[in-house]
């Protein structure tokens, strides 16, 4: 029987390099492989020509809002099955009515600096809930 | 783990020309520091800075950061990006530079570039990183500094326009605070004082545009707007913040 190979990237937004660089490096090293851009639009057209196991999400890109990228990818996947973990990364705290909104369009948010366990737990409760609603 | 530095690295810390500091990699302990970093962050002595780590500096700077502001913001990303950089250091044992807007104690809004380098221990782990900075905020064009102060206050813009006039040492040559829009007038006008460029860049009609330099006239002590322009115009020749 011939089984579709099962994708194991992960798509990175984030505009900071720095921060970019050490983030595809932990990713790197959890064994996925990583596709980065700094772009909101450029994350669109990659996440319609690849398909990624989770989407790393940065609050405040300097093209497009997140928030924009999120409910493209979302809309994208109504009337399909699919629903691809996101995870938002933000440097500050979110307030009560982002927490909300994020929490009905993202699986999880994680606050920088991301330590290599917070990021390992959250890829792995995410991509659990995801096997879990196949 | 005792980290014993050569004295040669320290001569040369100690002679480098601008802030520059060694940190423990593990702790974040501050290991040496020379004369200019430790009066960039606000210490008379050096030695003050080796009972701290790089948290305890964030924690002290957060506080009269918090106090001078109320703005948490810039202070955050500053942070972060700090962190990241010496992370990326510590786990790819590679050098890396990297700019970073810097919100002073005073107030101002500066852009400092960092250089960090690793230093590694007999057995090849870094042990140690290197940091030298500078300031560079004179490389930004003046609508790039400005737009970091509106960015920075974005809810007061009367503090954006008088934190950025002061820091230009402009505020002596108004008798008002010039409206964002005239600010935004008057710096356009430092690349080219044609009505119809200013029009042009700012998606404004012309006659918008001599209104406001009317009342930019106004508001100087001396109603002179070429001395102004002449003024701002050293600061962006690369000569740094303006000359009274």
């Amino acid at each position: 029987m011939i089984t579709k190979p099962i994708p194991v990237r992960i798509l990175l937004i984030e505009d900071d390099p720095i921060i970019r660089l050490v983030h595809k490096s932990m990713l790197q090293k959890l064994g996925f492989g990583v596709d980065t851009t700094n772009s909101g639009k450029q994350a669109l057209i990659l996440h319609r020509k690849r398909q990624y196991i989770t989407i790393l999400l940065d609050l405040g890109l300097s093209d497009i809002s997140s928030e924009t990228v999120l409910e493209t990818i979302r809309g994208r996947e109504q009337n399909t099955k699919i629903r691809i973990p996101i995870i938002i990364t933000t440097v500050h705290k979110l307030k009560k009515n982002q927490k909300a909104y994020f929490a009905k369009q993202a699986n999880a948010y994680l606050e920088k600096p991301l330590s290599k366990d917070s990021l390992r737990d959250t890829l792995a409760a995410c991509l659990q809930t995801s096997k879990d609603s196949e | 783990m005792m980290h014993t530095l050569p004295k040669s690295l320290k001569t040369f810390i100690m002679g480098l020309p601008f802030a520059s500091h060694i940190i423990n990699i593990q702790t974040g302990k501050y290991l040496f520091s020379n004369k200019e970093y430790a009066k960039h962050q606000g210490f008379k002595q050096p030695v003050e800075l080796l009972k701290m780590t790089v948290d305890d500096l964030f924690r002290k700077r957060q506080k009269i950061i918090a106090e001078l502001t109320g703005s948490p913001y810039l202070e955050a990303e500053y942070k972060i990006r700090i962190h990241y950089a010496n992370q990326y250091v510590h786990e790819e044992n590679k050098s890396i530079h990297l700019t970073a807007h810097y919100l002073s104690p005073d107030g101002f809004i500066c852009l400092r570039k960092f250089t960090k380098l690793p230093i590694f221990q007999d057995n090849e782990a870094v042990s140690s990183l290197l940091t030298y900075e500078n300031d560079i905020t004179d490389r930004l064009s003046l609508i790039e500094l400005y737009r970091l102060y509106r960015n920075h206050y974005p809810k007061n813009g009367t503090k954006a326009i008088s934190s950025f006039l002061c820091y230009l040492t402009l505020i002596p040559y108004f008798n008002v605070l010039p409206t964002q829009q005239e600010l935004m007038t008057l710096l356009q006008m430092t690349i080219n004082d044609a009505s119809k460029y200013v029009a042009a860049q700012l998606g404004i009609h012309m006659r918008t545009v001599d209104g406001y330099k009317q009342r930019l006239r106004s508001k100087l002590h001396d109603g002179s707007l070429d001395k102004l322009l002449i003024v701002l115009r050293i600061y962006t020749s690369g000569c740094g913040k303006c000359i009274l």
